[in-house]
């Protein structure tokens, strides 16, 4: 499990400076393994700076983030800390480093010191995961940003981490690719904890549990069908409702009788619609 | 009519191994005052086409006229036209360079000689187009800025040449809802209060839905669709086949019919609640007392 207690960051050093605002106040809150939790928030929420304390990245300047009860403060659980949460990040374009995709993959486990025989099985392994198995002799820069997002990703599967941290891997993919990553994802949440963070309201409705962060706090945590009942207010938060539960809420109030749980996918709109009598 | 593409083809690094045609006998026209979005997966030749639109490319076959001038002009017929066509690329922010705000909206009437107190209304104008505040972010450095603001800013500093067609590529990418809900509104009141005419790039069906009126697709280089957004949006297989992926609100209307219902392609919620309203609960009601 990753813990966050109590978490206050702020950029800078000065606690007490005048200027100094925390970016996130008092976070609490944790990843199960094999959950798939969606955290949303506005630019500007804190979303990142979170993300990056996942895995001692940035440390809290108070409370403390816990991974498996290892605490991120201690350097000298920081390896086994990294190795077991694995981040992946926006840009495609940053994060691939080898000139081939097999040797991207096999970057991680290499530095783990695995003999090679092992290394070649991992980076197998992950890479027929991520469905890019095919793709392996390629350069990474002929695939598109899809494609990319999904070898960043074996690259940190071939750590076989427990966790998996996504700080807005989907926003700058096309349609496609995002699809592609979200199905993935819907793959990969059987294996391992899932932090995916986006500001794209349809993706959270795939989650176990949703959590939205704005300036730097947790205001609101369940289940999409419990989270998404707050309606037009979700806008304080600088989010909007996702388009099917939007209808829903409407029709709601018309026809009290009309669901017995909010729907969330055009299907189950479409159902609950035509049972309707 | 504005802008005129007449049988353009394209091929990058053309007479080499690594020839690729991006273009492919495209026609196209633009009247003056239109919103348009250009739709297409990736690859299929949205972001060569408009290049073309203000003489960035020149077709290597067919031509392409804006207010009846061809692109293949030099000098200053060509700074007219880029002038008339202002092109926002996708991150437009990731090139801005200026200290301060003004400096970077005024960047280029400068270079086109406006100065002084026509220079300052150029600015204001531009920056209150897009919903910034003109007194309170001029003296700001870009880079302080929020992203849906330094995306905001990219745009003004297009604006400021006042030009009549404004062409943007993906322009919400990356942005948060608040951040896109207010470029759109921003680019619909650009069309509706001062003429500006909106081409607009893009692979999201909601942004398209939004604010465009008529739907151009490409597929491998080829027009393979040019007609108003509804109908676009009233075929299902075509979309897919297109490689765009319906909305959710889209994929339940398709079900719907399905299933019988002949409920309208909305645009927004709003508009299918009222759609189902109508075309489904009201008749189930009447069937049902019927019954």
């Amino acid at each position: 499990m990753i813990s966050f207690q109590d978490v206050y960051f702020w950029y800078g050093e000065k606690e007490d400076g005048d200027k100094v605002v925390p970016v996130l106040q008092g976070i609490s809150c944790t990843l199960r393994e094999g959950e798939f939790v969606v955290l949303l928030g506005r630019n500007g929420s804190g979303k990142s700076t979170l993300a990056k304390h996942c895995n001692g990245l940035l440390l809290p300047k108070r409370g403390s983030v816990l991974v498996d009860g290892m605490d991120t403060r201690d350097a000298s659980a920081l390896w086994e800390i990294r190795r077991r949460v694995g981040l992946v990040f926006q840009n495609p374009d940053n994060q691939l480093v080898a000139t081939t995709v097999e040797e991207d993959v096999a970057f991680g486990p290499e530095n783990l010191g695995l003999p090679p025989a092992e290394i070649r099985r991992r980076v197998d392994e992950a890479l027929e995961k991520v469905g890019m198995i095919e793709y392996k002799k390629r350069e990474p820069h002929t695939l598109s940003g899809g494609q990319k997002q999904r070898v960043a990703i074996a690259g940190v599967l071939a750590m076989r981490p427990k966790y998996l941290v996504l700080d807005e891997a989907t926003a700058m993919l096309d349609p496609e690719g995002r699809a592609e990553l979200l199905e993935l994802l819907q793959e990969l949440r059987k294996e391992v904890g899932i932090l995916h963070i986006t500001h794209n309201v349809e993706e959270a409705l795939l989650a176990d549990r949703v959590l939205i962060i704005d300036d730097g706090k947790i205001v609101a945590g369940g289940h999409p069908r419990e989270v998404f009942l707050v309606g037009r207010a979700i806008e304080r938060w600088g989010l909007e409702l996702p388009q099917i539960v939007d209808v829903a809420l409407l029709l709601w109030k018309d026809y009290p009788d009309l669901f017995r749980v909010l729907p969330l996918s055009p299907h189950e709109l479409v159902d609950a619609l035509c049972s309707y009598s | 009519m504005f802008i005129l593409v007449e049988n353009v083809s394209f091929t990058y690094l053309p007479n080499t191994p690594f020839a690729v045609q991006a273009l492919c006998g495209v026609s196209l026209s633009i009247e003056r005052g239109e919103s348009i979005a250009i739709l297409g997966r990736t690859g299929c030749g949205k972001s060569t086409l408009v290049q073309h639109l203000n003489g960035l490319l020149i077709p290597q076959e067919g031509r392409v006229l804006v207010d009846g001038v061809d692109t293949r002009v030099r000098g200053t017929a060509l700074r007219e036209i880029r002038r008339k066509v202002g092109l926002v690329f996708q991150y437009p922010e990731d090139q801005m360079f200026e200290e301060t705000v003004f400096r970077e909206v005024a960047f280029a009437p400068r270079n086109m000689g406006v100065e002084g107190e026509e220079l300052e209304n150029r600015v204001r104008w531009a920056m209150t187009a897009v919903g910034l505040d003109y007194e309170a972010l001029k003296d700001k450095s870009p880079f302080e800025l929020s992203g849906g603001q330094m995306r905001r800013v990219a745009i003004a500093s297009i604006l400021s040449m006042k030009p009549e067609v404004l062409v943007l590529d993906e322009p919400t990418a990356g942005l948060d809802p608040q951040g896109r809900t207010m470029l759109l509104e921003k680019l619909w009141e650009l069309r509706k209060q001062w003429g500006v005419t909106i081409v607009l790039v893009s692979h999201n069906v909601e942004d398209v839905a939004r604010i465009a009126e008529r739907v151009v697709v490409l597929e491998k280089g080829r027009v393979v669709f040019d007609g108003p957004v509804r109908e676009f949006f009233a075929d299902e297989d075509r979309m897919r086949r297109c490689g765009i992926i319906p909305s959710p609100l889209l994929q339940a209307t398709f079900l719907l019919r399905k299933r019988g219902f002949a409920v309208h392609p909305p645009l927004v919620p709003f508009e299918f609640y009222l759609e189902v309203k109508e075309k489904v609960l009201a008749r189930k009601r009447s069937c049902s007392v019927e019954a």
